[in-house]
Protein backbone atom coordinates (compact mmCIF):
# COMPACT_ATOMS: atom_id res chain seq x y z
CA UNK A 1 0.00 0.00 0.00
CA UNK A 2 1.45 3.40 -0.95
CA UNK A 3 1.74 6.53 1.22
CA UNK A 4 -1.40 8.03 -0.29
CA UNK A 5 -3.48 4.96 0.63
CA UNK A 6 -2.05 4.84 4.16
CA UNK A 7 -2.95 8.52 4.72
CA UNK A 8 -6.55 7.71 3.63
CA UNK A 9 -6.76 4.91 6.19
CA UNK A 10 -5.30 7.08 8.97
CA UNK A 11 -7.96 9.73 8.26
CA UNK A 12 -10.67 7.11 8.73
CA UNK A 13 -9.36 6.40 12.23
CA UNK A 14 -10.23 9.95 13.22
CA UNK A 15 -13.92 9.92 12.29
CA UNK A 16 -16.44 10.83 14.98
CA UNK A 17 -17.71 7.49 16.33
CA UNK A 18 -20.97 9.02 17.53
CA UNK A 19 -21.72 9.97 13.92
CA UNK A 20 -20.16 6.87 12.30
CA UNK A 21 -22.70 4.36 13.71
CA UNK A 22 -25.09 3.59 10.77
CA UNK A 23 -28.39 4.14 12.61
CA UNK A 24 -27.22 7.44 14.13
CA UNK A 25 -25.79 8.51 10.78
CA UNK A 26 -29.20 7.89 9.19
CA UNK A 27 -30.91 9.99 11.87
CA UNK A 28 -28.40 12.81 11.45
CA UNK A 29 -28.65 12.75 7.66
CA UNK A 30 -32.45 12.84 7.78
CA UNK A 31 -32.37 15.78 10.19
CA UNK A 32 -29.68 17.54 8.13
CA UNK A 33 -32.11 18.13 5.24
CA UNK A 34 -34.97 19.54 7.32
CA UNK A 35 -35.55 22.20 9.97
CA UNK A 36 -37.11 19.69 12.37
CA UNK A 37 -38.84 16.33 12.22
CA UNK A 38 -41.00 14.32 14.60
CA UNK A 39 -39.91 10.97 16.01
CA UNK A 40 -42.59 9.16 14.02
CA UNK A 41 -41.11 10.37 10.74
CA UNK A 42 -37.62 9.22 11.81
CA UNK A 43 -39.06 5.87 12.86
CA UNK A 44 -40.64 5.30 9.44
CA UNK A 45 -37.69 6.66 7.46
CA UNK A 46 -35.03 4.66 9.36
CA UNK A 47 -37.18 1.54 9.97
CA UNK A 48 -35.70 1.26 13.49
CA UNK A 49 -37.78 0.15 16.49
CA UNK A 50 -38.95 2.74 19.06
CA UNK A 51 -36.42 1.35 21.56
CA UNK A 52 -33.51 1.57 19.14
CA UNK A 53 -34.49 5.02 17.93
CA UNK A 54 -34.85 6.28 21.49
CA UNK A 55 -31.45 4.89 22.46
CA UNK A 56 -29.66 6.44 19.47
CA UNK A 57 -31.42 9.78 19.90
CA UNK A 58 -30.32 9.82 23.56
CA UNK A 59 -26.69 9.30 22.51
CA UNK A 60 -26.95 12.09 19.93
CA UNK A 61 -28.56 14.36 22.52
CA UNK A 62 -25.75 13.60 25.01
CA UNK A 63 -23.19 14.50 22.35
CA UNK A 64 -25.01 17.81 21.79
CA UNK A 65 -25.81 17.00 18.17
CA UNK A 66 -29.59 16.86 18.47
CA UNK A 67 -32.21 18.88 20.36
CA UNK A 68 -35.33 17.09 21.53
CA UNK A 69 -38.63 18.87 22.24
CA UNK A 70 -41.37 16.85 23.87
CA UNK A 71 -44.76 18.46 23.34
CA UNK A 72 -48.28 17.76 22.21
CA UNK A 73 -50.07 17.80 18.85
CA UNK A 74 -53.64 18.26 20.01
CA UNK A 75 -53.99 15.70 22.80
CA UNK A 76 -51.32 13.33 21.50
CA UNK A 77 -47.71 13.52 22.65
CA UNK A 78 -45.25 14.49 19.93
CA UNK A 79 -41.47 14.52 20.05
CA UNK A 80 -39.76 16.96 17.69
CA UNK A 81 -36.07 16.65 16.89
CA UNK A 82 -33.69 19.09 15.26
CA UNK A 83 -29.99 19.20 14.51
CA UNK A 84 -27.91 21.63 16.58
CA UNK A 85 -25.18 23.69 14.93
CA UNK A 86 -22.63 21.30 16.52
CA UNK A 87 -24.54 18.39 14.95
CA UNK A 88 -24.52 20.07 11.57
CA UNK A 89 -20.76 20.68 11.86
CA UNK A 90 -20.21 17.05 12.91
CA UNK A 91 -22.07 15.77 9.83
CA UNK A 92 -20.11 18.14 7.58
CA UNK A 93 -16.79 17.02 9.12
CA UNK A 94 -17.74 13.37 8.82
CA UNK A 95 -18.72 13.73 5.16
CA UNK A 96 -15.50 15.64 4.40
CA UNK A 97 -13.30 13.05 6.13
CA UNK A 98 -15.01 10.08 4.48
CA UNK A 99 -15.01 11.69 1.05
CA UNK A 100 -11.33 12.61 1.31
CA UNK A 101 -10.39 9.13 2.51
CA UNK A 102 -12.36 7.42 -0.25
CA UNK A 103 -10.92 9.79 -2.84
CA UNK A 104 -7.37 8.94 -1.74
CA UNK A 105 -8.16 5.23 -1.79
CA UNK A 106 -9.51 5.53 -5.34
CA UNK A 107 -6.42 7.51 -6.43
CA UNK A 108 -4.13 4.67 -5.28
CA UNK B 1 -19.99 1.23 4.55
CA UNK B 2 -18.64 1.44 1.02
CA UNK B 3 -19.81 4.95 0.14
CA UNK B 4 -20.48 8.27 1.86
CA UNK B 5 -24.25 8.70 2.24
CA UNK B 6 -25.62 11.10 -0.35
CA UNK B 7 -27.61 14.05 0.97
CA UNK B 8 -29.64 14.02 -2.23
CA UNK B 9 -30.70 10.40 -1.63
CA UNK B 10 -31.79 11.24 1.91
CA UNK B 11 -33.75 14.28 0.69
CA UNK B 12 -35.41 12.18 -2.03
CA UNK B 13 -36.35 9.55 0.55
CA UNK B 14 -37.82 12.27 2.81
CA UNK B 15 -39.83 13.84 -0.02
CA UNK B 16 -41.07 10.47 -1.25
CA UNK B 17 -42.18 9.36 2.20
CA UNK B 18 -43.95 12.62 2.97
CA UNK B 19 -45.42 13.51 -0.43
CA UNK B 20 -45.95 10.36 -2.48
CA UNK B 21 -46.30 7.43 -0.06
CA UNK B 22 -49.96 8.04 0.84
CA UNK B 23 -51.32 8.38 -2.72
CA UNK B 24 -53.10 11.67 -1.89
CA UNK B 25 -51.10 13.61 -4.44
CA UNK B 26 -52.16 11.08 -7.10
CA UNK B 27 -55.80 11.34 -6.01
CA UNK B 28 -55.66 15.14 -6.25
CA UNK B 29 -54.04 14.97 -9.69
CA UNK B 30 -56.55 12.36 -10.91
CA UNK B 31 -59.49 14.39 -9.57
CA UNK B 32 -58.22 17.53 -11.34
CA UNK B 33 -57.96 15.71 -14.68
CA UNK B 34 -61.39 14.12 -14.15
CA UNK B 35 -62.80 17.65 -13.67
CA UNK B 36 -61.12 18.67 -16.92
CA UNK B 37 -62.61 15.57 -18.62
CA UNK B 38 -66.17 16.56 -17.70
CA UNK B 39 -65.78 20.30 -18.32
CA UNK B 40 -67.11 20.19 -21.93
CA UNK B 41 -70.41 18.85 -20.58
CA UNK B 42 -70.67 21.24 -17.62
CA UNK B 43 -69.83 24.16 -19.91
CA UNK B 44 -72.81 23.23 -22.08
CA UNK B 45 -75.03 23.35 -19.00
CA UNK B 46 -73.56 26.31 -17.10
CA UNK B 47 -71.83 28.50 -19.70
CA UNK B 48 -68.14 29.54 -19.53
CA UNK B 49 -68.37 31.70 -16.36
CA UNK B 50 -70.55 29.27 -14.39
CA UNK B 51 -68.33 26.40 -15.49
CA UNK B 52 -65.20 28.23 -14.35
CA UNK B 53 -66.81 28.94 -10.97
CA UNK B 54 -67.78 25.25 -10.64
CA UNK B 55 -64.29 24.09 -11.69
CA UNK B 56 -62.49 26.42 -9.26
CA UNK B 57 -64.98 25.60 -6.47
CA UNK B 58 -64.48 21.86 -6.90
CA UNK B 59 -60.70 22.34 -7.15
CA UNK B 60 -60.67 24.30 -3.87
CA UNK B 61 -62.85 21.59 -2.29
CA UNK B 62 -60.46 18.85 -3.52
CA UNK B 63 -57.48 20.81 -2.15
CA UNK B 64 -59.26 21.25 1.20
CA UNK B 65 -59.95 17.52 1.43
CA UNK B 66 -56.34 16.81 0.40
CA UNK B 67 -54.88 18.92 3.22
CA UNK B 68 -57.43 17.68 5.78
CA UNK B 69 -56.76 13.99 5.01
CA UNK B 70 -53.02 14.59 4.97
CA UNK B 71 -53.20 16.25 8.38
CA UNK B 72 -55.68 13.88 10.01
CA UNK B 73 -54.84 10.54 8.33
CA UNK B 74 -51.31 10.63 6.87
CA UNK B 75 -49.41 12.73 9.44
CA UNK B 76 -50.33 10.50 12.43
CA UNK B 77 -49.06 7.51 10.43
CA UNK B 78 -46.08 8.83 8.47
CA UNK B 79 -44.90 11.63 10.78
CA UNK B 80 -44.18 15.20 9.81
CA UNK B 81 -41.26 17.52 9.16
CA UNK B 82 -40.71 21.25 8.89
CA UNK B 83 -38.63 21.93 5.77
CA UNK B 84 -35.40 23.85 5.84
CA UNK B 85 -35.49 26.72 3.36
CA UNK B 86 -32.15 26.59 1.57
CA UNK B 87 -31.61 28.93 -1.44
CA UNK B 88 -31.93 25.94 -3.82
CA UNK B 89 -35.23 24.87 -2.24
CA UNK B 90 -36.54 28.45 -2.48
CA UNK B 91 -35.61 28.46 -6.18
CA UNK B 92 -37.37 25.12 -6.78
CA UNK B 93 -40.46 26.45 -4.99
CA UNK B 94 -40.45 29.65 -7.09
CA UNK B 95 -40.21 27.63 -10.33
CA UNK B 96 -42.97 25.27 -9.14
CA UNK B 97 -45.31 28.15 -8.25
CA UNK B 98 -44.63 29.75 -11.65
CA UNK B 99 -45.38 26.48 -13.48
CA UNK B 100 -48.56 25.87 -11.47
CA UNK B 101 -49.71 29.47 -12.07
CA UNK B 102 -49.07 29.07 -15.82
CA UNK B 103 -50.97 25.76 -15.91
CA UNK B 104 -53.93 27.16 -13.95
CA UNK B 105 -53.92 30.23 -16.21
CA UNK B 106 -54.04 28.04 -19.33
CA UNK B 107 -56.86 25.95 -17.84
CA UNK B 108 -58.85 29.09 -17.02
CA UNK B 109 -58.33 30.46 -20.54
CA UNK B 110 -59.54 27.11 -21.91
CA UNK B 111 -62.57 27.06 -19.64
CA UNK B 112 -63.77 30.59 -20.47
CA UNK B 113 -62.90 30.55 -24.18
CA UNK B 114 -65.88 30.66 -26.59
CA UNK B 115 -67.43 27.31 -27.52
CA UNK B 116 -66.17 26.38 -31.03
CA UNK B 117 -68.78 26.09 -33.76
CA UNK B 118 -69.49 22.46 -34.65
CA UNK B 119 -67.63 21.27 -37.72
CA UNK B 120 -66.68 17.80 -38.94
CA UNK B 121 -63.85 16.22 -36.94
CA UNK B 122 -60.67 15.80 -39.00
CA UNK B 123 -59.68 12.35 -40.16
CA UNK B 124 -56.84 10.84 -38.11
CA UNK B 125 -53.81 10.10 -40.27
CA UNK B 126 -50.06 10.61 -40.26
CA UNK B 127 -50.43 12.98 -43.20
CA UNK B 128 -52.18 15.37 -40.80
CA UNK B 129 -49.40 15.17 -38.21
CA UNK B 130 -48.34 18.77 -38.91
CA UNK B 131 -51.73 20.10 -37.87
CA UNK B 132 -51.22 18.57 -34.40
CA UNK B 133 -47.82 20.16 -33.85
CA UNK B 134 -49.04 22.27 -30.89
CA UNK B 135 -50.57 19.20 -29.23
CA UNK B 136 -47.43 17.13 -29.86
CA UNK B 137 -45.35 19.88 -28.25
CA UNK B 138 -47.84 19.93 -25.33
CA UNK B 139 -47.46 16.15 -25.00
CA UNK B 140 -43.67 16.46 -24.88
CA UNK B 141 -43.92 19.27 -22.31
CA UNK B 142 -46.22 17.10 -20.11
CA UNK B 143 -43.89 14.10 -20.46
CA UNK B 144 -40.88 16.31 -19.73
CA UNK B 145 -42.45 17.95 -16.66
CA UNK B 146 -43.68 14.70 -15.11
CA UNK B 147 -40.45 12.87 -15.99
CA UNK B 148 -38.38 15.64 -14.37
CA UNK B 149 -40.51 15.38 -11.23
CA UNK B 150 -40.27 11.58 -11.30
CA UNK B 151 -36.49 11.77 -11.58
CA UNK B 152 -36.09 14.49 -8.94
CA UNK B 153 -38.24 12.70 -6.36
CA UNK B 154 -37.37 9.13 -7.39
CA UNK B 155 -41.01 8.27 -8.17
CA UNK B 156 -41.14 6.12 -11.36
CA UNK B 157 -44.95 6.24 -11.75
CA UNK B 158 -44.72 9.95 -12.65
CA UNK B 159 -43.10 8.95 -15.98
CA UNK B 160 -46.29 6.97 -16.72
CA UNK B 161 -48.47 9.94 -15.70
CA UNK B 162 -46.65 12.19 -18.17
CA UNK B 163 -47.37 9.86 -21.08
CA UNK B 164 -50.93 9.21 -19.88
CA UNK B 165 -51.89 12.86 -19.55
CA UNK B 166 -49.95 14.11 -22.58
CA UNK B 167 -51.21 11.21 -24.73
CA UNK B 168 -54.79 11.71 -23.54
CA UNK B 169 -54.63 15.38 -24.49
CA UNK B 170 -53.33 14.59 -27.99
CA UNK B 171 -55.89 11.82 -28.60
CA UNK B 172 -58.76 13.95 -27.26
CA UNK B 173 -57.85 16.80 -29.64
CA UNK B 174 -57.77 14.29 -32.53
CA UNK B 175 -61.15 12.87 -31.54
CA UNK B 176 -63.12 15.91 -30.45
CA UNK B 177 -61.69 19.03 -32.19
CA UNK B 178 -64.63 20.97 -33.51
CA UNK B 179 -67.07 18.25 -32.46
CA UNK B 180 -70.01 18.42 -30.04
CA UNK B 181 -69.38 18.77 -26.30
CA UNK B 182 -69.02 15.29 -24.84
CA UNK B 183 -67.23 13.62 -21.95
CA UNK B 184 -63.49 13.67 -22.75
CA UNK B 185 -62.96 9.90 -22.76
CA UNK B 186 -59.13 9.76 -23.15
CA UNK B 187 -58.58 12.31 -20.35
CA UNK B 188 -61.26 10.55 -18.24
CA UNK B 189 -59.49 7.22 -18.76
CA UNK B 190 -56.11 8.72 -17.82
CA UNK B 191 -57.69 10.32 -14.72
CA UNK B 192 -59.29 6.99 -13.76
CA UNK B 193 -55.92 5.18 -13.96
CA UNK B 194 -54.29 7.88 -11.80
CA UNK B 195 -57.19 7.79 -9.31
CA UNK B 196 -56.98 3.98 -9.06
CA UNK B 197 -53.22 4.11 -8.46
CA UNK B 198 -53.76 6.82 -5.81
CA UNK B 199 -56.51 4.84 -4.08
CA UNK B 200 -54.40 1.66 -4.00
CA UNK B 201 -51.45 3.64 -2.56
CA UNK B 202 -53.72 5.15 0.11
CA UNK B 203 -54.98 1.67 1.10
CA UNK B 204 -51.40 0.37 1.16
CA UNK B 205 -50.31 3.29 3.37
CA UNK B 206 -53.21 2.68 5.80
CA UNK B 207 -52.21 -0.98 6.08
CA UNK B 208 -48.45 -0.47 6.22
CA UNK B 209 -48.41 2.44 8.68
CA UNK B 210 -50.91 1.96 11.52
CA UNK B 211 -51.45 4.79 14.00
CA UNK B 212 -48.98 4.22 16.84
CA UNK B 213 -50.13 4.75 20.41
CA UNK B 214 -46.76 4.82 22.19
CA UNK B 215 -43.86 7.12 21.40
CA UNK B 216 -40.18 6.95 22.27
Amino acid sequence: MGKVGQQGLRDLGGVDRVVHEPARLMILMLLYGVKEADALFLLNATELTWGNLSSHVSKLEEAGYVEVDKGFAGKKPRTMLRLTSAGRRAVDDYRRTMQAALKRQRAR
Amino acid sequence: MSEVPSLREVQIRTARLLSFEDGLWDLLLGATFMLLAIYPITREWLGPEGNLALFLGLLVLALGIFFLVRQRVSAPRLGSVRPRWTPVRKGVLAVTITLVALTVGLVIVTLVSPVPSPEPAPTVSMAKARSYMVEIVALLVEVGMFSAMGYLFGVPRLFLYGWLVGGAYLVSVMLYRGGPAVFNLPLGAAATVILLIGASLLVRMLRRYPVREAEA
